[in-house]
């Protein structure tokens, strides 16, 4: 009796989770489904973003910045050139100190002289398709797996995708276990069900 | 419209388990493991001279038994240099023109290896390249395919909430709180 009162709250729990999990992640979905489709259609015109770029570079006055780690430079000079994004890269060099730093949609270069007191601000701004491709690729990682030196809103962005996966997974086993207790719709369901296992199960154990 | 969401759910769920699973590797930075166990084996081969560029990739990889994806191909001082990959290997094929032989190397992919593969390919890299193989195209339909599915899903889900009277109110904070935090990050990181 404990059991099966315990299984009701559970099987209406799913409901409501499948629900709100859904409606909360709605718009995440979406948008990475959207992204992820021009990604694999990367040739279509109206999605165009890098032969779309405006590329600008200005020369500024700067205040050479008194820190030591290089890191501390980079983020005082962008706050003087009112500048902001990921760091990927600084390259301190004998006749310049470098940054390379992106946000979705922007890609900067700031080039300091070595007298550190003028600083070469070359921008390439994209226009919404390209902030649409950025934002999927956006995890405040490198390449190689080490984490960039990322924005608090960038790491904010990241729980939100690891958020919006386990959401799916939960959504998607939670559904399943809504389906299987609607007897009436068992067959047709399996089917349904089998043909995507089918699908998936070729292309990663097959191939 | 329960057909919709429950049927084409169920159809694109395995698929949404590979794009959710390989997104979080992803999202931390996960690289696959080194070569640990790969084969290798020279093959005997003759190239038409007037073959050139994917042509010639191909023709290498019919000659060599190699079936995949040419990821990439590039010139080497002995010849010239082919990247295979597949959800279950990555091959590399090392030409050697003058001693017209195929160097080939196949390394294992492991399961977490195959999952990203499927989320990134086709892809948008190497576009001109991209879908070279059968497989690759069809997996580019069924990747296109699990995206409508799944936005006509989303809709029908959106349907059946606002029907579903008791959950309206509670239903429209979470909806709300959604694309609120959404917008919110988006502002944050594109400012």
């Amino acid at each position: 009796m404990f059991f099966r009162s315990l299984l009701v709250r559970c099987v209406v729990w799913n409901q409501k989770l499948h629900i709100y999990a859904g409606l909360y992640l709605l718009v995440f979905v979406g948008f990475f489904a959207f992204s992820g489709l021009l990604l694999n259609h990367s040739k279509w015109e109206f999605a165009q973003f890098w032969p779309n770029r405006r590329e600008s570079t200005a020369e500024f006055p700067v205040k050479k910045p008194d820190f030591t780690s290089d890191l501390a430079k980079a983020h005082d000079l962008m706050g003087q050139l009112g500048l902001s994004g990921e760091i990927n890269q600084i390259m301190a060099k004998v006749d310049s100190f470098e940054i390379h730093l992106n946000k979705p949609g922007e890609i900067d270069t700031v080039t300091v002289n070595p007298a550190g007191d003028r600083a070469t601000v070359k921008q390439i701004k994209l226009n919404v398709w390209g902030v649409l491709n950025s934002l999927h690729h956006l995890t405040g990682v490198e390449g190689d797996g080490q984490p960039t030196h990322c924005r608090p809103a960038t790491w904010i962005w990241s729980l939100f995708v690891d958020a919006t996966s386990i959401g799916l997974l939960a959504l998607a086993f939670g559904g399943l276990w809504m389906w299987y207790q609607r007897p009436v719709s068992r067959i047709l369901g399996l089917i349904a069900l089998l043909l995507g296992v089918l699908c998936c199960g070729f292309f990663l154990l097959c191939l | 419209m329960r057909g919709i969401h429950l049927y084409m759910g169920l159809f694109i769920s395995p698929f949404l388990v590979i794009f959710a699973v390989s997104a979080i590797l992803l999202n931390h930075g996960w690289r696959a493991p080194g070569a640990a166990s790969a084969t290798h084996g020279q093959v005997a081969i003759s190239l038409p001279e007037r073959l050139k560029d994917i042509d010639r990739a191909e023709e290498v990889l019919r000659q060599t038994n190699v079936v995949g994806e040419i990821d990439f191909f590039h010139d080497t001082p002995e010849g010239f240099r082919i990247l295979v990959s597949r959800p279950s290997s990555k091959i590399t094929i090392d030409v050697n023109l003058a001693a017209k032989t195929a160097d080939v190397e196949d390394r294992p992919a492991t399961l977490a290896e195959g999952l990203v593969y499927l989320h990134k390919y086709p892809g948008p890299h190497n576009a001109n390249l991209r879908g070279n193989w059968l497989f690759t195209r069809l997996w580019g339909f069924l990747a296109d395919g699990t995206v409508y599915l799944l936005l006509l899903v989303l809709v029908a889900g959106l349907y059946l909430w606002l029907t579903f009277t008791s959950e309206r109110i509670v239903g429209l904070v979470f909806l709300a709180a959604g694309g609120l935090s959404f917008a919110i990050i988006m502002v944050s990181l594109i400012r």
